[in-house]
């Protein structure tokens, strides 16, 4: 931009006739690229190796959505100082669908786990029973990423690794 | 963990609600800050708890859980959370998390007081 058409100074929200509301609304916060963008159901492709069913068509439930008693629950494991926060969480995404059990499978998306994706998960149950259910990454940092639970799967919330 | 960079201010609204000014950064390390106005909200007897977000700069989803932990808390006491002064980011946020559902979102102060009031 010459310096014959660069603006001398920027204009004010209520110069350009923006109300308080729509000025602080078109500010994207920190956290914007962060978090999913609004769903009412969950769409997903056909993926190879899970059976696919009870998430396509679904509403997210969170803890508010669930029965019974409501529980939160933290389990944590000592990594050791030289593996940061952030090159744990970032192996984490890379290589989450080969952290599952046995007879589990987790198909993501290719690009590892990023905030509206949608997997789909194969839970072995016991007794050759299996559970086809998903997730739906609701969140995700460089420090933190958080899964939300589709209708049908047996947590009604959010399951956050950090 | 460093400290939590929000301050969160409690005043009487009248009647039996409690405002909470919400300013800074929301996330899990957060949690002493807002249950500690909380507890200064809900002394005077206040009914209803208004969560004022207009200085809401940042929230990860350890804030958000945080919120669910203050959502039980207050449900405990019988005490009815109400939010308001969302961004249309944040309020997105609530929705698609359904904490709508149990936290009713007006668009500012003055309506949740008029809604208090009736």
């Amino acid at each position: 931009m010459s310096e014959e058409t660069m603006p001398e100074r920027v204009a004010g929200a209520e110069q350009i006739g923006l109300s308080a509301r729509e000025a602080k609304a078109a500010i994207q916060p920190r956290d914007a690229g962060n978090w999913a963008a609004k769903v009412e159901r969950l769409a997903v492709e056909q993926r190879d190796g899970v059976r696919g069913t009870n998430v396509a068509g679904r509403r997210l439930t969170g803890p508010v959505q669930g029965f019974g008693k409501m529980w939160e629950k933290s389990y944590s494991l000592n990594a050791g100082q030289v593996t940061t926060p952030q090159d744990a969480i970032a192996t984490w995404k890379a290589h989450f669908p080969e952290f599952w059990p046995k007879g589990n499978r987790f198909a993501g998306a290719l690009a590892g786990i990023s905030p509206g994706d949608v997997a789909l998960l194969d839970l072995a149950m016991g007794g050759g029973v299996k559970l086809s259910t998903g997730v739906f990454v609701l969140y995700a940092d460089q420090e933190s990423f958080t899964l939300m639970t589709p209708q049908g799967h047996m947590f009604a919330g959010w399951i956050t690794f950090s | 963990m460093g400290e939590p960079e929000v301050r969160m201010d409690v005043r009487q609204a009248g009647g039996s609600v409690a405002v909470v000014d919400i300013k800074g950064d929301v996330t899990a390390a957060c949690e002493p800050v807002l249950m500690s106005a909380y507890e200064e909200a809900s002394s005077g007897g206040a009914a209803r708890v208004l969560l004022n977000f207009t200085g809401l700069e940042y929230m990860n989803s350890g804030g958000i859980g945080m919120l669910v932990t203050l959502l039980v808390r207050a449900g405990r006491q019988r005490q009815q959370l109400a939010a308001c002064g969302l961004s249309e980011h944040y309020r997105e946020i609530f929705e698609l998390t359904r904490l709508d559902e149990a936290i009713t979102i007006y668009i500012d102060e003055a309506s949740a007081l008029a809604d208090a009031g009736r």
